[in-house]
């Protein structure tokens, strides 16, 4: 394969950093509207229905970005994905129910750091499966691993200061099922990069992963909730809260995919840990706009602060070490490797690791379906809307609002960029 | 302008058309298929004794194909012109006129799918690819904790 020019990689590079830090904001901003449910409704429901707002949001707006003909022009390429997009939904979903678990019996003091330990993950199996980090040198390894350290010792304290006094009930469940998420979110990167390397668009990527993700949390409403009548009888009784959880799986599905053109982009490495400063945005919004910490001690906000700075210097580290054209000529030989695998054109797979897309002129077709598919979960959407109850709880507005800001201004300035970089490509 | 390629006796057929580029042509100056229901029509015997055919074209690969393609490459220099070698290939495979059978069409539809797809999806590829079975292992050991924990 021939190598990408200097120029574009060290762009390319720029704009998977920015993916990452974008994906944070947005991941983070995506627990905002599920704290304004405070029903009791079964944790499962609550996934559920998220992800089912993952699904609708998929085939929202961005079905006009890449709509089907895009979609099914990947799938003629490399069928063999899909099977890859479908397996990281379901880790995705189950890991996302461990962490249900993991909080109720240890508390999110100790379980988020625990299973935030996925980043860690996602520099192993991308150093030895797809050649992450290779003759990357010293300065680089130390960038990578040093601030995917400072990230997770951020997060420790972090998580601390938020619950100081959660009472551990079952200790050993708790910490088993806090691992457990960190490791299925910590291999389900493995689907993400291998994708990457073999062409995949991340938003063909990003519709059947959904599919993935909605089939296993189904599964699983469907064995915990008894059955579909008792599904139904759950979401009927909420039905007033049902449109925060839907638009938290809108602005989580925005996150979610900056992070495939982070993992595109920096690797898996890089991105994961870049993704997981959504900690640091999620307690931005607990703090500012939902007032949470308001009474705290001085100690506790030490730690906030401590743990702060810890996260962005480990960001700030791991951003300033962006992979070498000697690295990424081992990231070209994985993607090399998995074409002659695959049995797939090689000069495509090329041009997708660099950013271009040569199916633009299939994708961007808008046929009928993709315009019913966008009115469809539109209507979904604004049909939650006109029955939702406003949130009994109290909020800073002005406080929402610049957090808002922040992350539509992070958003327009990366989508420009991937705009400009590589047509969405 | 339009440019005419000379060609030898042999190879002749509308050239002209192919030079200017308003026909996709197969070597041996059969124009391929364009649209859909072209593909995949079936120019084989008709009736159940069609589908067996494309049964057994399916198992055969395709033989037919090659062998189409092969009486071409092999007419240029010799007395062997194309028209001889359709009609050689009608014989032992089948007229090039498509048939009406919808029995044989569906096959053909069905066989195509299968041509096309199985290679495609490469799921022996996938199962032997180590890389497969780490996250499917997660995954399996992520549920298995799910239904240990109360």
């Amino acid at each position: 394969m021939a190598s990408v020019d200097a120029a574009r990689l060290r762009r390319l590079q720029a704009l998977g950093v920015l993916s990452g830090v974008t994906a944070g904001a947005w991941l983070g901003a995506a627990e905002a509207p599920t704290k304004l449910v405070t029903l009791g409704i079964p944790p499962v429901a609550i996934s559920f229905v998220m992800v089912l707002g993952v699904f609708l949001a998929r085939w929202s707006l961005p079905a006009l970005l890449r709509g089907t003909a895009g979609v099914r022009a990947d799938l003629a390429r490399a069928p063999h994905l899909v099977i890859w997009a479908l397996l990281a939904g379901g880790l995705w979903a189950v890991a996302n129910t461990l962490t249900v678990h993991a909080i109720r019996d240890v508390g999110l003091a100790i379980a988020f750091p625990l299973w935030n330990a996925n980043g860690l993950l996602g520099i192993v199996w991308g150093a030895l499966l797809f050649g992450e980090l290779r003759n990357a040198g010293a300065r680089r390894w130390l960038g990578v691993c040093g601030g995917a350290a400072l990230l997770f010792a951020g997060a420790v304290v972090l998580g601390q200061a938020s619950v100081a006094d959660a009472p551990p009930a079952a200790a050993l469940r708790g910490v088993a099922a806090a691992l457990g998420a960190g490791l299925l979110w910590g291999t389900m990167y493995i689907p993400y990069r291998k994708a990457y390397l073999t062409g995949m668009h991340p938003l063909s990527f990003l519709a059947f992963f959904t599919v993935g993700e909605l089939a296993t949390m189904g599964a699983l409403a469907w064995s915990e909730l008894g059955g579909p009548l008792g599904v139904w009888r759950t979401l009927a009784a909420a039905e007033g809260v049902l449109f925060w959880l839907l638009l938290g799986g809108f602005v989580w599905v925005i996150g979610d995919l900056f992070q495939q053109y982070a993992a595109k982009y920096v690797g898996i490495g890089r991105g994961i840990p870049l993704s997981n400063t959504n900690q640091l945005w999620g307690l931005l919004w607990g703090v500012f706009v939902f007032g949470e910490l308001a009474h705290a001690e001085d100690a506790v906000m030490a730690r906030v602060v401590g743990g702060s700075v810890l996260m962005a210097a480990g960001a700030l580290a791991i951003a300033l070490s962006s992979a070498p054209v000697r690295e990424h000529q081992h990231w070209q030989a994985a993607a090399a490797r998995e074409a002659s695998r695959y049995g797939l054109d090689p000069a495509w797979v090329q041009a997708r690791l660099a950013g271009d897309d040569p199916d633009a002129g299939a994708a961007h077709r808008r046929s009928a379906l993709d315009w019913t598919l966008v009115a469809g979960a539109s209507l979904v959407f604004l049909a939650a809307a006109s029955v939702a109850q406003a949130p009994a709880l109290a909020i800073r507005l002005d406080a929402a609002l610049t957090l808002a800001l922040a992350s539509l201004m992070l958003l327009v300035w990366c989508a420009q960029a991937l705009w400009r970089t590589t047509r969405f490509g | 302008m339009l440019s005419v390629v000379r060609l030898a006796p042999a190879e002749g057929r509308d050239f002209a058309a192919l030079a200017h580029g308003s026909a996709q042509r197969e070597p041996y100056g059969k124009a391929a298929p364009r649209t859909w229901s072209e593909r995949h029509t079936w120019h084989g015997p008709k009736g159940l004794g069609g589908v067996a055919g494309c049964f057994g074209s399916l198992r055969r690969g395709r033989a037919r194909d090659k062998h189409h393609l092969a009486s071409a490459l092999v007419q240029a220099g010799s007395d062997h012109t194309a028209d001889r070698a359709d009609a050689e290939h009608d014989e032992a495979h089948g007229s090039g006129e498509p048939v009406n059978s919808w029995r044989a069409n569906i096959a053909a539809v069905v066989c195509a799918a299968v041509r096309n797809g199985s290679p495609r999806m490469r799921l022996a590829t996938l199962l032997g690819d180590v890389h497969f079975w780490i996250p499917l292992g997660v995954f399996a050991a992520g549920v298995a904790l799910l239904r240990w924990l109360p």
